[in-house]
Order: C-alpha cells, then sequence, then structure tokens
C-alpha cells in the first residue's frame, strides 16, 4: 500500500461517514510514521491494518467496546522480533490521538502491525526505529 | 447465486466454506474494495468478508461502497453469531457480511441458510 492508496481508502471511508474526520487524520499521521520508520513507499499487504485503525479510532471516540484478541496470539505477537516497532507505532498512535486507548484496541493494534512489519520484514530498518536503537537489531 | 469473498482474511477458507455448502454456487475472491464494487454494480448476490473484529477490515469499504443499511456485522470478538439475527439481516434485504476470522465456520453456513431460506 502507498500513501496515495491509503488516501484513496481512508477518502473514500470519512466521504461515506465510516469513519470520522479525527480517525482520518490520525491514520494518515500513522501511515507516515511506519514508512519513515521502515524506510518503504510500498507497504505489503497493509490494507487490513489501516482499514481496521480508523474503524477503530472511530469505535473508540464512539464509546463502542470489544473484546481483545486472545492470549495464546498476544503470546505469539510478543515472540516476535518485530513487536518492539509494532509497539512504537502503537505507542506513537496513543500520543497523537490523545486519549486513552482501551486495552483491547491496543492488543488488535499490536496484532495487526506486528504482522504488517513482519509480512514487510522489518523494512529497511531505519536507524530511527525503536529496535536498532534499543540494540535489537535484526542477524 | 454468485458470491464475492472480500474482507481481510480467510478468504480462500470461506469460498472452501461455500462451495461446500453447495458447489453449484458461483464464487470469486476480490479486494474488499473490488468485491464491494462488485456488489454494486449487480456483478454479484452477496459479499461475505470476515477481518480479526468483524466490522473493520471485513466491512468497512462495503460500508462506504454500498450504504450501511445493506450490510451486516454477524460476529465480533467474543460475540458468536445468532442465527435469528442473521435471518433478520437477510429478510430485510442486507447484502453484505461481515464476521471474525475464528466465527467463519459458525457464520458462513449460518448466513447461507439463510439466503437460501430468504422469505
Amino acid at each position: 500500500m502507498t500513501k496515495d492508496e491509503l488516501r484513496t481508502r481512508l477518502t473514500i471511508l470519512r466521504d461515506q461517514h465510516v469513519i470520522n474526520e479525527r480517525a482520518y487524520e490520525v491514520t494518515n499521521m500513522a501511515f507516515d510514521k511506519l514508512i519513515e520508520c521502515l524506510q518503504v513507499d510500498d507497504v505489503t499487504q497493509a490494507e487490513m491494518l489501516f482499514t481496521h485503525l480508523p474503524t477503530a479510532l472511530t469505535r473508540i471516540s464512539q464509546g463502542e467496546d470489544v473484546e481483545g484478541p486472545s492470549a495464546e496470539m498476544l503470546v505469539e505477537i510478543k515472540q516476535s522480533e518485530y513487536y518492539p516497532i509494532a509497539r512504537q507505532q502503537v505507542d506513537y498512535i496513543e500520543s497523537v490521538w490523545k486519549e486513552a486507548i482501551p486495552k483491547a484496541e491496543i492488543d488488535f493494534l499490536l496484532l495487526h502491525y506486528t504482522n504488517v512489519i513482519t509480512i514487510n520484514q522489518g523494512g529497511n530498518q531505519n536507524e530511527n526505529c525503536c529496535w536498532r536503537t534499543n540494540g535489537k537489531e535484526r542477524n | 447465486m454468485k458470491i464475492v469473498v472480500g474482507g481481510q482474511m480467510e478468504k480462500k477458507e470461506i469460498e472452501r466454506m461455500i462451495k461446500e455448502f453447495d458447489p453449484s454456487i458461483e464464487t470469486t475472491i476480490k479486494s474488499d474494495v473490488e468485491a464491494a464494487m462488485a456488489l454494486k454494480t449487480g456483478q454479484v448476490d452477496y459479499y461475505l468478508g470476515a477481518c480479526h473484529t468483524g466490522g473493520g477490515g471485513a466491512l468497512a469499504m462495503a460500508i462506504a461502497i454500498i450504504g450501511r443499511n445493506q450490510c451486516e456485522t454477524v460476529s465480533m470478538p467474543g460475540k458468536q453469531p445468532v442465527e435469528e439475527k442473521v435471518i433478520e439481516a437477510v429478510n430485510e434485504g442486507k447484502k453484505a457480511f461481515g464476521f471474525t476470522g475464528d466465527h467463519a465456520n459458525q457464520a458462513v453456513p449460518m448466513i447461507l441458510r439463510a439466503i437460501k431460506n430468504k422469505n
């Protein structure tokens, strides 16, 4: 998914009132943050994440709850070498959303981010990524 | 009957379940946007899709393209599909159905039964 493809998708969702304006803006910021970290222009198989994210943010702003992913799934993603990057990206979303995000939604975002970063094999390892600064470089 | 499998995950498995339910149903697998457009333009009769939460990646683009009144979130995390609600949605004329990947084996036959027995 490129930035243009993201924009097209988000514009359709916003214009048809499936997502709200704030979710639209924060998702654009989140995409920029991810491509900055991975140092890629085209994030492979990111459609699910970047459709889930704005709908989740819209759901949160409307006060709707969901049950989080299974404990087994969370244990699995936390074992991923890419989990620290996913955590960094989700922390960034929380910081720009400026409101607490429910744990269930955080866990889903961690799941989606870890999957996407794994599919993209960590991108091109930007030196600003947390795993590099934390000394968690890939072999 | 023609059904498009959109959504974001388990697409081949959903197609397999549809074929297992009724081999005469014509199925195609598309991206969520292409699948929603196929439904909107009348190329297919129904849309089925899955994601982790049932309503995000599974249905968001379908809601945007064909309208919320034609879409039904059949299951969500921790909320299994309910046959009566599925029947009601189908009889109301809803055409696009989203569910969580782990509920697909319950949701798909439930939706297909409701379509087959539609009032």
